[in-house]
């Protein structure tokens, strides 16, 4: 895209320079918004979908000849009001957050515990200890549960939020800790061996120096801890089953999909909820998760 | 939707959390010396795991006579509900750590009396107590699993055929009674845009369907000594050319891809002509209140329940047979019986069923005079149909084999891979018999 | 996300050229620097050797045993193995599920790098439109899969609605009934959720790439196209890396997909590794078996994997 060219040919005549700025003006909207739009579009029509279906009537929902795309017979809040009024939902959406934000402060304080020395020190076995963090996820967890399971009653935290608590890390740390290995090697080492110069211990310049200019990267690993805790599923099912103590996806799916009886106005209403607090937070760390991921990869 | 009634525990329960993560605050260390304190109940408690019921007053009379009966006998109890997909993995997790609920519902099938064989208390006392206070069960020879009673059969919903009466006046026809009339009269309506619907993929009604079909024209997949593998034979041949026509001349092939729910959404929808299915889609018609497509009609008000179709050899019918257990790494085994005989109790059946509105019927004989299905004209055949309903491995006895040739859908693919032309039929049935022998051949009882 | 692993051996190579005076120091801060590592290190090593470790070890034991569910079963050596080649749907399985990772990556890599590009040269609503390419990636996958069910639904499916409506077709496509359109839509919803992940991560990429580079190239006389294909791709090779392999890695081992869409049907043509195994292991009792099919790729992944971590630090050491 230069413009160069376009400036030094401002001596021209007038009508030159008019279309020249109104091409200016169009030619982004022809080549970037205007193919950026499908990707949009798709990204975003299946949510639009579970909004609408969340608050169309049964008759309407259920009927082949209505129109999909939009409400044309009144909308409806009867599924969300079944959601709060018939099942739990807000005992499990409390849960999910109490779960969620645990974990993913336990996940983040170890992963940076972690991820300090293999970015900062050399000590003998830092190399495998980092690829051995990354072949975790080489791990399949179909099965994996089964014998966790006999740890986690071992643990006595079976039917307890803590079950999950101290399960999600196992799937969070390694990511953690290799997400913010990478930060902190884009911090200059040397400001911190300065200050370790004037005394500071690691753990002093850790906390003072190598933190405080690492915060994208710390919101990035928080952001992603938390969005893959609030969408796990498969321990949240196994490890708890009292109805009050469940996550809000288990519990969705456990009230919501009746043998050969799917609920679906209450299930999309229970997604739309769902995804509000994790699309808050990205919303208002959007821009810190991008730079978080941009700055780490300037450096 | 009936899993939460009282509010106070559960708040209490979380706060009992928060107050622990305060104290936990330190990290994991504190959480591992935690060990056995968070959380626990000090008090005895008998659990119960059992599946979401499709008719969700099923629950509430279920969680209502549990506690009924904890009361009376000064226990805490506690029904956990989940989704019946769900089922699987939660009962592999727990007997995997020798350690969950007491009592379990198990099924779809037999299957888990056989698969967890060794975790199941014998509840052979329990089945000669409360049968003949019902009548006798039904078949009781069905239920024995290697000669154990590991299990109670518990429900079934029955698979009547559901029709559309106005679409039949339109056809100028009456209500078919054998697979052959059904296809006759299917493509009759096929022609005016209105399919037969049953499902031949990887779901549980496609089993069920498939497998009526081939007991009825006399196949079968293992013979009564629950090892000589059956299926080649001419019987299944014309069987599977039935479904072939049933399949090209009367349905639509998007069948191939349907779960358990797309039948009733076919009928509900008003597209579907007659579907193999419990009373579920009507019950839901009627709940939303769904019309026929263009008219003002509701769906409900013209669809019917006739008997479950015969065939050449005979009327069969399966369907997923429900059953409760009770673990024996459980610590609350004799609680657990206790329980059991008290919902068996006649009155307790009673409540239940009428609760369930027809759809779960009990495998005891007087349970199938219950004033419910003479209710509505909708139920009149559900006895009959239960009265011909046989475990999925018939004539074989339910073994671990015989679950997984379910688990694998290895019976709709059969019939799938020749319905769709992808194999001859030769090919179709060589396949099958090489995976079902596999799966027999592997296994012991 | 990871793909700082690459730069930052970058970053790493370049703290080695450090000025002399700091590294003179370090043999001291190494001695001391062992047991202050491990003291840093031991809480997440001790989470992952008892929460994973241990359940890890025993799932390999399982898939070299005839465990069932309950048991601990004895050892038969290769023998799940051998069982799983001659099973007719585990060769689909393994065929399944290179088809599937194939078609999604390649689908992933040429989209991502394409709204990657295009994301960069956008400047007005910069926060609205990453954040709408994003949500996918975001909102709950268990509920997300099911609004795709929904709308592929064979009665009630919207896309097939539209088609009809605008005469486009007749008669519905039976889009999960048919073998083939099933594993398109399979791959089309994990392109979907994955989409964003390439798209964000490779524009964090391209982000990086220095202004200069274009500006000489530009003043070389060089075009949009040779400017993509000697520049912007070189540079952005190794966060593609990363990308893929963690792409690989998750796409290889799917799930929810399948298990909500298919269940591995029709005619077992969508089963992958992780629903057959479940359907084996947990539905049919036979851990043993289950066990072998999630971790048979495990021994080509494992080598894949550090071959490809090896490779990258080189590059990036070069560069």
């Amino acid at each position: 895209m230069s413009d160069a060219p376009l400036n030094s040919a401002i001596a021209l005549s007038r009508t030159r320079t008019d279309r020249a700025r109104r091409w200016r003006t169009i030619r982004p909207l022809l080549t970037v918004y205007l193919p950026v739009l499908p990707f949009v579009a798709f990204a975003l029509f299946p949510l639009y979908f579970m909004l609408v279906t969340s608050l169309k009537s049964n008759a309407e929902l259920y009927d082949v000849g209505s129109v999909p795309f939009w409400i044309s017979r009144g909308m409806t809040l009867s599924h969300y009001g079944l959601l709060s009024a018939d099942t739990p939902f807000w005992d499990w959406f409390a849960n999910s957050l109490i779960v969620s934000l645990s974990a993913t402060v336990i996940s983040v304080v170890l992963g940076v515990l972690a991820a300090y020395p293999l970015a900062r020190m050399r000590f003998p076995g830092s190399d495998s200890f980092g690829v051995a963090v990354f072949i975790t996820y080489l791990v399949p967890p179909t099965l994996l549960f089964l014998p966790l399971t006999s740890v986690v009653n071992w643990l006595g935290l079976s039917d307890s939020l803590w079950a999950l608590v101290v399960t999600y890390p196992t799937f969070l740390v390694p990511f953690c800790t290799w997400l913010l290995m990478g930060y902190f090697r884009t911090v200059p080492k040397e400001i911190e061996e300065c200050a370790m110069l004037d005394g500071c211990n690691r753990f002093q310049s850790m906390f003072r120096i190598l933190l405080p200019a690492a915060v994208p990267g710390l919101i990035c690993a928080a952001l992603f801890a938390f969005t893959l805790s609030w969408n796990e599923f498969l321990y949240a099912l196994v490890f708890v089953s009292p109805a009050e103590l469940k996550t809000m996806t288990v519990g969705v799916f456990s009230e919501l999909i009746r043998g050969d009886i799917y609920y679906w106005g209450a299930l999309m209403a229970g997604a739309v909820i769902g995804s509000i607090p994790i699309v808050i937070a990205y919303v208002f760390f959007l821009d810190y998760y991008v730079s978080g991921l941009t700055s780490g990869a300037i450096k | 939707m009936v899993t939460s009634t009282n509010s106070h525990p559960r708040r209490q329960r979380r706060r009992q959390f928060l107050q622990s993560a305060a104290g936990a605050a330190g990290g994991l260390g504190t959480v591992l010396a935690l060990r056995q304190a968070p959380a626990l109940a000090q008090t005895r408690e008998l659990t119960f795991l059992t599946v979401a019921s499709f008719v969700p007053d099923t629950d509430k009379e279920l969680k209502r006579q549990f506690e009924e009966w904890g009361k009376q006998n000064k226990v805490k109890v506690r029904l956990d509900i989940i989704a019946h997909l769900q089922l699987q993995t939660k009962k592999a997790a727990e007997v995997q750590a020798k350690s969950g609920h007491d009592l379990t519902a198990l099924g779809p099938g037999l299957g888990d009396a056989a698969l967890y064989y060794d975790y199941l208390v014998d509840l052979a006392d329990l089945a000669g107590d409360v049968g003949p206070k019902n009548g006798g069960w039904l078949r009781p020879d069905d239920y024995l699993i290697r000669g154990k009673w590991t299990l109670l059969p518990w429900w079934q919903p029955p698979f009547p055929m559901a029709i559309r009466t106005d679409i039949l006046k339109k056809l100028d026809e009456t209500p078919p009674d054998t697979w052959e009339d059904w296809l006759r009269v299917g493509k009759k309506a096929k022609a005016i845009g209105h399919p037969f619907g049953t499902a031949m993929g990887h779901s549980g009604d496609a089993n069920t369907t498939l497998l009526s079909i081939l007991w009825s024209y006399g196949g079968s997949y293992v013979a009564k000594d629950g090892q000589t593998v059956t299926i080649n034979s001419p019987e299944t041949r014309e069987a599977m050319e039935f479904v072939k026509r049933l399949y090209t001349e009367a349905m639509d092939p998007e069948v191939l891809a349907w779960d358990d729910a797309s039948n009733n959404r076919c009928l509900n929808a008003g597209k579907c002509f007659a579907i193999h299915n419990p009373i579920s889609a009507y019950e839901s018609a009627k709940k939303d209140q769904v019309v026929v497509p263009g008219t003002k009609q509701p769906i409900a008000e013209v669809i019917d329940h006739v008997n479950t179709p015969r065939g050449p050899k005979g009327r069969y019918a399966t369907t997923g047979f429900w059953c409760v257990g009770i673990w024996n790494f459980s610590k609350n085994v004799d609680a657990a019986k206790d329980f059991l005989r008290f919902h068996f109790q006649p009155d307790n059946q009673a409540r239940w069923v009428e609760a369930g509105h027809g759809f779960n019927m009990p495998f005891l004989n007087n349970l199938t005079n219950h004033p419910v299905y003479k209710s509505d004209p909708q139920y009149r055949n559900i006895p009959d149909v239960a009265k011909v309903t046989v475990p999925p491995s018939w004539p074989g006895p339910t073994t671990a084999a015989s679950q997984q040739v379910c688990d694998l859908y290895i019976i709709p693919d059969m019939f799938a891979q020749y319905a769709t032309g992808r194999m001859t039929l030769d090919q179709a049935i060589a396949w099958g018999e090489k995976e079902i022998s596999a799966i027999y051949s592997k296994r012991r009882g | 996300m990871t793909l700082k692993t690459a730069d930052l051996d970058l970053a790493a190579s370049v703290a080695d050229e450090a000025p002399l005076a700091v590294r003179r120091r370090r043999p001291r801060f190494v001695a001391r620097d062992t047991r202050a590592a491990w003291w840093f290190i031991a809480p997440a090593f001790l989470l992952l050797a008892f929460l994973v470790a241990y359940p890890f070890v025993l799932s390999v034991w399982f898939s070299l045993s005839d465990a069932r569910v309950g048991t601990s079963g004895s050892f038969v050596g290769l023998d799940n193995f051998e069982r799983l080649f001659s099973s007719s749907i585990f060769l689909q399985t393994l065929q399944n599920s290179f088809v599937f990772t194939a078609a999604a990556l390649t689908a992933k890599i040429v989209f991502g790098m394409a709204l990657a590009l295009l994301l960069f040269r956008i400047t007005r609503f910069k926060r609205l439109i990453r954040g709408a390419i994003l949500l996918p990636f975001i909102v709950p996958t268990a509920l997300s899969t099911l609004v795709w069910w929904w709308m592929f639904e064979p009665m009630y499916s919207v896309v097939n609605w539209t088609l009809k409506t605008l005469h486009v077709v007749e008669r519905d496509i039976p889009w999960l009934p048919d073998p083939y359109l099933a594993m398109v839509v399979v791959v089309l919803v994990n392109v979907w959720r994955g989409l964003p992940f390439f798209a964000i991560t490779l524009l964090a990429g391209l982000v990086a790439i220095p202004r200069e580079l274009y500006e000489a190239a530009e003043a070389d006389g060089a075009g949009p196209v040779r400017r993509f294909w000697h520049i912007t791709l070189p540079l952005v090779t190794p966060v593609l890396g990363v990308v893929i392999l963690f792409s690989a890695i998750f796409t290889l081992s799917d799930f929810n997909i399948v298990y909500v869409l298919t269940k591995g049907g029709p005619l077992n043509m969508t089963h992958l590794f992780a629903t057959y195994s479940f359907t084996l292991g947990l539905q049919g009792g036979e851990i043993g078996l289950g066990a072998a099919v999630s971790l048979f790729l495990f021994p080509i992944l494992l080598a894949v994997v550090f071959l490809q971590l090896r490779l990258m630090r080189r590059a990036a050491i070069y560069e």
